[in-house]
């Protein structure tokens, strides 16, 4: 019997958050104080036989009637049929690894201005048409865009007649003023290979991928692979090697004036977890910056795995040369002896001069044991030493803490206790400047719970640290909020 | 929605109609079980590139029995968690009919590293990489981990939002009722 096709489907989903609270200090800096606030966004598609309509909608309301609004920030319509794929409307996309080009959202992540309160989703989509064709010998996706003060058009092909094998390029141009007076150009060509497709059963595999990219330039000067610094340039080469157990990546790069405002190529930075050197982390400044990135993983039959990475960067952004340097280990003990506990030991040792950090070193333990059935608990506790380099005077040290112990019930939700200090003069309570620097602590509970298998609710009081945090390999500010804040995630 | 390029939008619609002239015929994946679940959304097909080569065609997937769709990160503690359990889950059960498939929502910052992570799990089932969010937004995806099961005539049988020790075993519930529910209603 063949199963009816379902002939229209509506999809929703709803991310509500309302907040009762204030900025951190808001008397201090004159701000209104006890404001409240809801921010919505409503995702909804239309699917009809090969055809999807769709928008999303966001509001935001305060108590202070400031930068609130209401309206549609994307609307779609979007057409699939045997290897073909059209979209008319707001976009995201990608060309090859992201030198040229990516448009891209964090699903989830709601940004909040740390000064006006406003909140948004994030979201860097692209508002035009785009085309996606996939064939036996390869692919295009060509795309053409205009916002309120540039149009961004391009493209890319690829061609993979061989099986694992595949050789294509990207093109991106960005016009703006009157007529398109301004212009710039950005174009790549890239190779991928895995010679374990290619030839099915070897031991060992080695994906490879390389792709090389150039500003204004043209297709006879992009040849030359040249890598000067008067050349916009960007270069990024990516391997892994997968043995049995064993496995290692290794990444290269080098980009030079490459911050194009549209594009986002790999970092080369370990993206973290934990949340102490997930927020330490180092961001790329593509303006000037190569370097590599190693890391190795072995998988301990029945014990867990161990993890090692380094990564390190040189550049001269801004004529003085600058250096970055990361050392990771971390093991995760899983024995299938004692499958109701759980156990991640990390250690990091880094310097950013990037970022006037001379050193700093984090370690912490994750510790997740099961009980009653499905009951849980996690302890975490991390620690971080760091020296910042001052312009006048000598070198400032400071220590952040973090712990955080959570009880979790599968299938109802989690409570969790959060604890942060931390003795860093950046972060001291205003009022207490002059003077020795007092530490700042953060208190805070977070409790989710499960309400049947469409909507997640989440419940946060007490003190967010404020500060840049990663999400998806992408680094924002986190507003820093003293108060109250309900968070309702749904899907329809 | 802003005005747009028609000189661009017709070459980037000419270039793309070239490349589906090159097209093989569609699959055939049509699923022909039948299964007795409530009325419930029913799952988009999708088309993906494993990272082991070769392509996950849910409709194809589907054909074969219930299929179990895992959106997660390299960089997402619960997902670390999850993904052992799905890989238990595909062990005891992929002779039956079931497909786990991992869907990695990394950014380019990862690429490079999905393979190796999938490498330290040890995972058995295939994983692909979601590199442009097309299939996170069809799925209307908010957190991590998101887990969809499928079942064979598409509808979506049973999802969790995020990962709590013990989430396992419910999708593991989920899995063994449709399984024997397919075994029992499936005409061969």
């Amino acid at each position: 019997m063949i199963v009816a096709e379902a002939r229209a489907q509506v999809t929703v989903s709803n991310i509500v958050e309302a907040q009762a609270g204030n900025r951190p200090f808001a008397e201090f800096f004159g701000q209104p104080t006890n404001p409240t606030s809801i921010y919505d966004e409503l995702n909804a598609e239309l699917a009809l036989s090969g055809v999807r309509l769709g928008f999303r909608y966001e509001s935001l309301d305060n108590s202070r009637q400031t930068n609130t609004y209401r309206t549609f920030t994307q609307r779609y319509a979007d057409w699939t049929a045997s290897g073909l794929h059209v979209r008319v409307g707001d976009f995201y996309t990608i060309l090859g690894r992201g030198l040229t080009m990516r448009a891209f959202e964090l699903p989830g992540v709601v940004l909040q201005d740390a000064v006006t309160g406003r909140r948004s989703s994030f979201s860097r989509e692209l508002d035009g048409v785009r085309v996606d064709a996939d064939g036996r010998f390869g692919s295009v996706r060509a795309f053409s865009a205009q916002d309120a003060s540039s149009t961004q058009s391009g493209g890319q092909a690829m061609l993979g007649p061989w099986r694992g094998a595949g050789v294509g390029a990207t093109y991106v141009r960005l016009s703006s003023g009157a007529g398109g007076a301004n212009s710039q150009e950005f174009g790549s060509g890239f190779v991928q290979w895995d010679p374990s497709q290619t030839w099915s059963g070897a031991p060992v595999a080695l994906p490879l991928y390389a792709e090389y990219a150039q500003a204004n330039r043209s297709a006879s000067e992009w040849w030359r692979f040249e890598r000067g610094d008067a050349v916009p340039h960007a270069l990024y080469v990516g391997s892994e090697a997968l043995w049995g157990p064993f496995a290692l990546s290794a990444e290269w790069k080098d980009y030079r004036d490459f911050r194009t405002g549209i594009n986002d190529p790999p970092s080369l930075v370990r993206e973290h977890a934990f949340p102490l050197p997930n927020r330490a982390t180092h961001v790329l400044n593509a303006v000037s910056e190569h370097g590599v990135q190693l890391e190795g993983s072995w998988a301990v039959p029945d014990w867990g795995t161990v993890t090692v990475n380094h990564s390190r960067a040189d550049g001269t952004p801004s004529g003085r040369a600058l250096h970055f340097e990361e050392s990771y280990f971390e093991t995760h003990l899983a024995a299938a002896r004692w499958p109701t506990v759980e156990a991640t030991l990390f250690f990091d040792r880094d310097i950013d001069t990037f970022v006037q950090i001379a050193g700093r070193e984090i370690y912490g333990v994750s510790l997740t044991g099961r009980f009653l059935g499905p009951w849980s608990s996690t302890l975490d506790l991390e620690k971080l030493d760091a020296e910042r380099s001052a312009v006048f005077g000598p070198s400032i040290g400071f220590t952040d803490q973090v712990a955080t112990l959570q009880v979790a019930r599968s299938g109802w939700g989690t409570l969790a206790y959060l604890w942060q200090r931390t003795t860093d003069p950046d972060e001291e309570d205003p009022d207490l400047f002059g003077g020795d620097v007092e530490p700042r602590v953060y208190r805070a509970w977070n409790a989710s719970a499960l309400i049947g298998q469409s909507h997640t609710v989440q419940l946060f009081v007490g003190e967010r640290r404020g500060g840049p945090a990663c999400t998806a390999g992408t680094c924002y500010e986190v507003a820093p909020f003293k108060g109250a804040e309900l968070r309702l995630i749904s899907r329809f | 929605m802003g005005h747009r390029t028609l000189r661009a939008t017709a070459r980037a619609a000419g270039l793309a109609l070239l490349m589906s002239v090159a097209h093989g015929a569609p699959p055939a994946g049509a699923a022909t079980a039948t299964i007795t679940l409530p009325e419930r959304r029913r799952a988009a097909d999708f088309r993906l590139a494993s990272l082991n080569g070769g392509t996950l065609d849910l409709a194809e997937l589907r054909a074969r029995g219930p299929v179990v769709v895992d959106f997660w990160a390299t960089w997402c503690k619960p997902c670390l968690m999850a993904l052992p359990e799905l890989n238990r889950l595909h062990e005891r059960n992929a002779a039956r009919g079931l497909t786990v498939v991992g869907v990695s929502v990394d950014g380019p910052r990862n690429f490079s590293k999905v393979r190796s992570f999938a490498n330290r799990l040890r995972l058995g089932f295939p994983v692909a990489i979601d590199r442009d969010e097309s299939l996170q937004q069809l799925y209307q995806v908010k957190a991590f981990p998101t887990t969809f099961l499928i079942a064979p005539d598409g509808r979506i049988a049973w999802t969790r939002q995020g990962y709590l020790p013990g989430d396992g075993e419910a999708l593991a519930r989920a899995v063994e009722a449709l399984l024997d529910t397919t075994a029992v209603d499936t005409i061969p």
